[in-house]
């Protein structure tokens, strides 16, 4: 998904894609969190490897990321990225806990409940590609990593750097009533891959 | 004063003495720095990939160990620096994530390590020190003067190799 510009149309699709896939995530989580948190419409664009960590504070801000592979009529990888305080901020709207502004690790249930909630999210986005394409995509379990953003950032960098210097990038954000967090979804496909979701809504051939 | 000269991802630059050289944030790519105890430069690249060979979208040759090193290379040897005396320090190439199921992609670390020690063999170019794989991340700082490279991870000490 590289390499190359994509058009206004193409780019308004994979935001309403996102919006639909982030309207079934929101559902999704509002039973999690016991409350309702929106969405705001996901922001959309390439990015620059090399700019990248800068989106979630620099290369060097920790970072909670989960990685999941997706499989299917398209491969790729899908990530869901949050600041270290934005994942506090999760945490504590759902698990009832406070986390001190020094910690920089998580135990095991902190760890468990991030995955979980980045599954759903990046499941459902995936589902709702799936649905819309008429592709078959399954995902594979997710992995969990904290640290500096932008050794973080260099597993899904190298998948992308096999076909380009960039990455496609859906910037989310969720709004609770009291507390927005903000967190990114970032989704890495090849050309190949993205040919074919374009070709599947027929608006290439 | 002395100046740190910062290198991106799949890029690289030299360094002359007294000032610093760095790399931030290395995960699975590879930070190779070349030095000489009789040169007042050295050089660091930021690997991404072990090959430009198994690519077709090579037009960045600083993103290839292969390519990158030889770019490097060639770079110090116009600053005078003559191969026989150039030494290697390398760190990264982790495993950032711990899937279920083994991947290609989920090696690429190790794969990056093994291209960076074929390519600087086939140099005659010796590995002094390492700091590689395992599962955290890097940045690396490299003193033009002491030919110390410091290494600083999350939540660890600070290395000196």
């Amino acid at each position: 998904m590289t390499g190359r510009k994509l058009t206004n149309m193409e780019l308004d699709i994979l935001k309403e894609i996102g919006n639909i896939g982030m309207g079934n995530a929101t559902t999704a989580l509002s039973v999690m969190f016991n409350t309702s948190p929106r969405m705001e419409v996901p922001v959309v664009k390439f990015v620059d490897f090399n700019e990248l960590a800068d989106m979630v504070g620099g290369p060097e801000a920790i970072v909670t990321a989960v990685l999941t592979h997706f499989k299917g009529g398209i491969n790729g990888m899908i990530l869901f990225i949050l600041t270290l305080e934005e994942a506090k901020k999760l945490l504590s709207l759902m698990l009832n806990k406070t986390y001190p502004d020094d910690l920089v690790s998580f135990d095991h249930m902190d760890k468990s409940a991030l995955k979980e909630t980045a599954n759903i999210l990046m499941s459902s986005y995936i589902s709702s590609i799936g649905t819309l394409t008429n592709l078959k995509l399954r995902t594979e379990p997710p992995a969990i990593c904290i640290d500096m953003a932008g050794s973080v950032l260099s597993m899904p960098i190298s998948e992308l750097g096999q076909v380009g210097d960039q990455a496609l990038i859906i910037d989310s954000k969720f709004l609770d009533n009291e507390k927005s967090i903000n967190g990114f979804l970032m989704f890495v496909c090849d050309e190949e891959s993205s040919d074919k979701i374009f070709e599947s809504l027929g608006i290439r051939c | 004063m002395e100046e740190v000269t910062k290198v991106g991802i799949a890029d690289w630059k030299l360094c002359k003495a007294p000032n610093k050289i760095t790399t931030i944030g290395l995960g699975s790519c590879v930070g190779i720095v070349i030095y000489s105890a009789t040169s007042d430069y050295c050089g660091l690249l930021h690997i991404l990939l072990p090959s430009s060979k198994d690519i077709k979208n090579n037009a960045n040759r600083a993103k290839f160990a292969d390519t990158g090193l030889e770019d490097l290379i060639g770079a110090l040897e116009q600053q005078g620096m003559r191969r026989s005396t150039m030494r290697a320090k390398i760190a990264g190439g982790a495993a950032m994530f711990q899937f279920s199921t083994k991947t290609e992609i989920g090696s690429i670390g190790d794969r990056n390590i093994q291209a960076v020690k074929d390519t600087l063999a086939g140099y005659n170019i010796p590995i002094v020190s390492e700091d590689t794989g395992k599962d955290y991340g890097r940045t690396i700082v490299f003193d033009s003067v002491t030919k110390d490279l410091m290494i600083y991870s999350a939540g660890k000490t600070e290395k000196r190799i």
